[in-house]
């Protein structure tokens, strides 16, 4: 039977549109408490920092016999060899929602340096991830028209975000190290929705279509650092850096309603650290920092920015050997406001207990290191998105010394 | 080496690992709380007099009695009904073994009629099934109770009857298995071989007419035909031939009212109704063209029956088609495209309950909203019954031209493109 009854209401259809339109304008970002740190802002600050730097609580600022972390160009200068590393930190992820918590996992490839001496001079390039805009949630609903009533499973997913690709130049005076680092900032964003209606709850034969969209943004800008390093003594490394951008840029590049391109201030940074041989055995990492986020502004009423302070320490003891291969234990603990989060939310930080190890083999051409970062960031009362977090950094490199 | 880098190699293994896990999503409770771009599917109920042009009309003749699947025979008040034909093909020589042999006479003849008793509204009472000769031609395509062809008036409305071929009373009752009987023959009396043989000289002119006398029921006719037996030249013996009417038609009083405003669909002669529309760029501020067309379709709303003996008797079905051109420049010859959706069931007792029709236009809406503002197809629809040669009631369903809250209504459901943003 075809024919039907009368449907719902149909008077007053210019003021149900209304309504629907003001849904329609007020949804298109909703921080609220099932959002993930990756949907906040510009995304997720990636620290660009080997597996050794994290495990010692996130510093990679002047660690001793270097690092293939990327705070600092200046600190290229303590490699003596070519080197390469790279690091790749998956991260598993618990959201906690006011419902319960769902788990996730994030795969970064953090940090890729590599180092070529020349007399004096250390050239290096740097692929950095720095900001992560991955996410994907599912939910599903009953859409209920005059129609029928039509289950669905709606589909949203930002894939993408923000790298960089950088070239540095240090040169080594004595004691002193000076480098400075241009690197690009590129990558893409691809924001997909897609709501796929199952048939009518009552009458399979009755369907309707799918609706989807999905628009595409490629982001641009530029970063300059500059840095310097300094050794004290036998036993102690500083070294502090500051860096600036150019706008970042996001522009457009899909069919759709095109809104041209968007420009969001970026931040000064300065970061301070080092670390300090207590013993034969045990090395002290350090390092701090501050980023002005707060001069970002968006179009979006629902989210800020702030600036952001962060620092980090930990221990390194180099006494154990296992199998014949020394292989240094380390521990941190690092602390990190997050800069981006829900109008009506209060900011973010993030805690993370660290530890791991490394080994040198192959004669010390090759280096393996293992760090473990087991934290947590956000509140979901007060901040709007709590994650736990674990993340497993693992760098490899090459010829380090 | 390996011995000693065993570990590390677990280690790296395991953290590669998890680097190549796929992230599984986060799965959100609502809509509005989940993160991301949310555009609302939206339904919408747009009335004829809503949207910037609407046109309807019917149009009909597409089927007429001399072209329709069946006959009406009928002596009721409000509807008589005769069938009118000539037999047309009657042969002169016949097929006997293996030789074709020239007729030397006919030596009985009769109509028969196959009743369709489904359809038929079968008398209580016994009547009379009457076969005359015509005293007048009669053009299939124009005759009319009041008329024999256009400008040429039955001297009785009803068709002239001349002479009196036979007549027979029926009772339409089971038989004695059980079944009702849905044949009936009327034998012809008097000189048969004359009658035929004039038929045959003539292509079966003037004509003849079947006509029931005695109140009661109506009865639909599929097959109409003449049975003759004939002999031979030389041989003493018989051969029945059966041929059928050509043209065959039926005509009927009061005649079918004419087409008013009110969208028809169905009768006889058939009618279709065909509309042409167009619907905004945007409602209000949420832009429609563009937007994905969920579902789109007409509906409209049916009028109180049609008066006796027109109302719709049985189910039908109805289908909105595509036109391939503009219905108020072509008329009735425009041109048909591709069904628009599934077939749909029009029920007498649904439609007398007000029950809306309904038919799905959602292809067509869709390519007008995905076309390019320099090339937007025209909305124009036909709807039209399936099949249209089988019934002789039909329906009406409002129009533009009526009131609001009765005019046909484009409902869609539609999702307007996500308005994808950075923060």
């Amino acid at each position: 039977m075809t024919t039907r009854r009368e449907g719902p209401e149909r008077s007053g259809w210019r003021s149900r549109l209304l309504a629907a339109a003001i849904a329609l304008l007020a949804a298109p970002v909703a921080l609220t408490a099932q959002t993930p740190v990756t949907d906040l802002g510009l995304g997720y600050p990636v620290p660009p920092i080997d597996a050794r730097a994290a495990a010692l609580g996130g510093t990679g600022l002047g660690l001793f016999a270097g690092s293939f972390s990327s705070r600092n160009p200046a600190d290229l200068t303590m490699f003596s060899n070519p080197a390469i590393g790279a690091t790749l930190a998956p991260e598993s992820v618990k959201l906690k929602t006011i419902e319960g918590e769902q788990s996730s996992g994030r795969s970064r490839f953090v940090v890729m340096q590599g180092v070529l001496p020349f007399q004096k001079w250390r050239f290096g390039l740097n692929v950095n991830s720095e900001l992560d805009q991955d996410w994907d949630v599912i939910l599903t609903d009953t859409l209920r028209t005059g129609f029928g009533d039509y289950p669905y499973t709606e589909f949203r997913q930002h894939d993408g975000g923000i790298s960089s690709v950088g070239l540095s130049v240090a040169y080594k005076m004595g004691r002193l190290g000076l480098g400075v680092e241009g690197s690009a900032l590129t990558g893409n964003l691809r924001q997909v929705f897609r709501r796929d209606f199952d048939p009518e709850v009552n009458d399979p034969t009755n369907q309707i279509g799918f609706a989807a969209g999905d628009a595409r943004w490629s982001w641009s800008g530029w970063r300059f650092r500059a840095g310097i390093t300094g050794e004290i003594g036998r036993r102690a490394v500083v070294s502090a850096a500051i860096t600036t951008y150019t706008q970042l840029e996001a522009e457009r590049d899909t069919f759709g309603i095109a809104i041209g391109t968007q420009k969001f201030d970026m931040p000064l940074e300065v970061s301070v650290g080092g670390s300090v041989v207590l013993t034969q055995r045990l090395l002290l990492a350090a390092a701090g920092g501050w980023k002005s986020w707060s001069n970002t502004d968006f179009r979006v009423l629902d989210t800020e920015s702030a600036d952001v302070m962060w620092a980090g320490g930990g221990l390194e003891y180099v006494g154990l050997n296992l199998l014949g291969l020394p292989v240094p234990l380390r521990a941190g603990y690092r602390y990190t406001d997050l800069p981006f989060y829900g109008g009506q939310y209060e900011q973010l930080s993030e805690q993370a207990f660290t530890f791991g190890f490394g080994a040198r083999i192959a004669g010390g051409r090759a280096a393996l290191d293992f760090g473990v970062e087991i934290g947590s960031r956000g509140n979901v009362e007060t901040t709007g998105t709590e994650e736990s977090f674990q993340r497993i950094s693992l760098s490899m490199g090459i010829n380090a010394r | 080496m390996i011995r000693k880098g065993g570990p590390f190699f677990l280690l790296v293994s395991l953290a590669v690992a998890l680097g190549a896990c796929t992230e599984d999503p986060f799965l959100a409770v609502d809509s509005e709380s989940a993160p991301g771009v949310a555009t609302p599917t939206l339904e919408i109920y747009l009335e004829a007099g809503e949207l910037p042009t609407w046109r309807d009309t019917t149009y009909w003749g597409f089927v007429v009695p001399n072209s329709a699947s069946f006959s009406l025979l009928s002596d009721r008040e409000e509807l008589r009904a005769r069938t009118l034909g000539r037999f047309s093909t009657i042969p002169d020589s016949v097929f006997v073994d293996t030789a074709r042999l020239a007729i030397d006479r006919f030596t009985a003849a009769r109509i028969r009629l196959s009743v369709d008793s489904a359809l038929s509204e079968l008398p209580t009472d016994s009547v009379v099934l009457s076969a005359w000769t015509l005293s007048r031609s009669f053009d299939a395509d124009e005759a009319t109770w009041e008329r024999a062809r256009v400008g040429e008036p039955w001297t009785t409305p009803g068709g002239d009857l001349e002479t009196l071929l036979g007549a027979d009373t029926f009772s339409f009752e089971v038989d004695s298995l059980g079944v009702l009987i849905d044949t009936a023959v009327v034998r012809f009396e008097g000189n048969v071989d004359s009658l035929l043989t004039a038929w045959r000289d003539s292509e079966g002119e003037p004509g003849f007419a079947v006509v029931l006398t005695g109140p009661g029921g109506i009865l639909r006719t599929s097959v109409m035909s003449l049975v003759a037996e004939a002999v031979p030249e030389g041989l003493d013996t018989t051969v029945t031939i059966v041929r059928g009417a050509i043209p065959g038609t039926f005509i009927f009083d009061p005649p079918t009212p004419q087409p008013t405003t009110r969208l028809r669909l169905a009768g006889l002669p058939s009618a279709r109704y065909y509309l042409d529309f167009t619907l905004p760029d945007s409602l209000g501020f949420i832009p429609l063209r563009g937007s994905t067309i969920n579902r789109a379709t007409i509906e409209f709303r049916p009028t109180s029956a049609p008066a006796v003996p027109f109302e719709l008797q049985a189910d039908i079905f109805a289908q909105a088609v595509r036109l391939l051109a503009d219905p108020f420049v072509f008329g009735e010859k425009t041109p048909i495209g591709s069904p628009l959706g599934g077939q749909e069931l029009l029920r007498p007792d649904s439609l007398a309950s007000g029950n809306i029709m309904e038919y799905d236009i959602t292809s067509l809406v869709r390519l007008w909203s995905l076309a390019n503002a320099d090339s937007v197809p025209p909305l124009r629809v036909g709807v039209v019954p399936i099949p249209e040669n089988r019934q002789f009631g039909f329906w009406e369903f409002f129009s533009a031209e009526d009131g609001p809250g009765l005019r046909p209504v484009v409902h869609l459901l539609f999702t307007p493109n996500p308005t994808f943003l950075l923060p």
